[in-house]
């Protein structure tokens, strides 16, 4: 579990959407482990197609 | 400078597509250093755009995962020495889009 705020480094999203990708990814924290990249790039990927409509990519 | 020979882990790109990719990552890693993988990845990126039309992704590093959607036949993902390259087209018609998710993990640092 990382515990630290997201920090924002460039962005062109509205409020809204940048809460629900930096939710998205503590949520992704808690529920796995830090060396999970590619199961952490999937689960925001995915909730980020059915919250926003498909086509979302994550690294 | 990378000598090595790219090594592919995933594609589902035309074999020419392929090698054309594979040397626009060899130009890259001549002309830049091998840790300005921001700089190399915008070099592929910019290639692909001019030869094969807009919305290449270009993503270059030694440790990451990802998900993504890609437009089928546009995408690799390959090693040249410890870098990593994944590269592919945003499909915007999603009967011809795919889903992958990929990553290698190594113990050094990312890039940032």
């Amino acid at each position: 579990m990382l515990e630290g705020k997201a920090v924002i480094g460039e962005t062109d999203m509205l409020q809204t959407m940048q809460q629900d990708a930096t939710d998205l990814a503590s949520k992704a924290l808690d529920f796995f482990d830090v060396t999970e990249a590619i199961e952490i790039a999937r689960f925001i990927k995915k909730e980020f197609d059915r919250m926003h409509g498909p086509g979302w990519q994550c690294m | 400078m990378l000598e090595g020979k790219a090594v592919v882990r995933e594609t589902d790109m035309p074999e020419g597509m392929q090698s054309y990719v594979m040397e626009l990552a060899h130009q890259a890693l001549d002309a830049h250093e091998v840790s300005d993988c921001q700089s190399i990845a915008h070099f592929i990126k910019q290639k692909l755009d001019e030869a094969y039309g807009p919305a290449w992704n270009s993503v270059v590093g030694k440790d990451f995962g990802s998900c993504i959607t890609h437009l089928c036949g546009s995408f690799i993902f390959f090693r040249v020495e410890m870098m990593e390259f994944l590269i592919f087209k945003d499909g915007k018609n999603f009967t011809e889009s795919r889903e992958e998710a990929i990553g290698v993990l190594q113990k050094a640092r990312n890039c940032d």
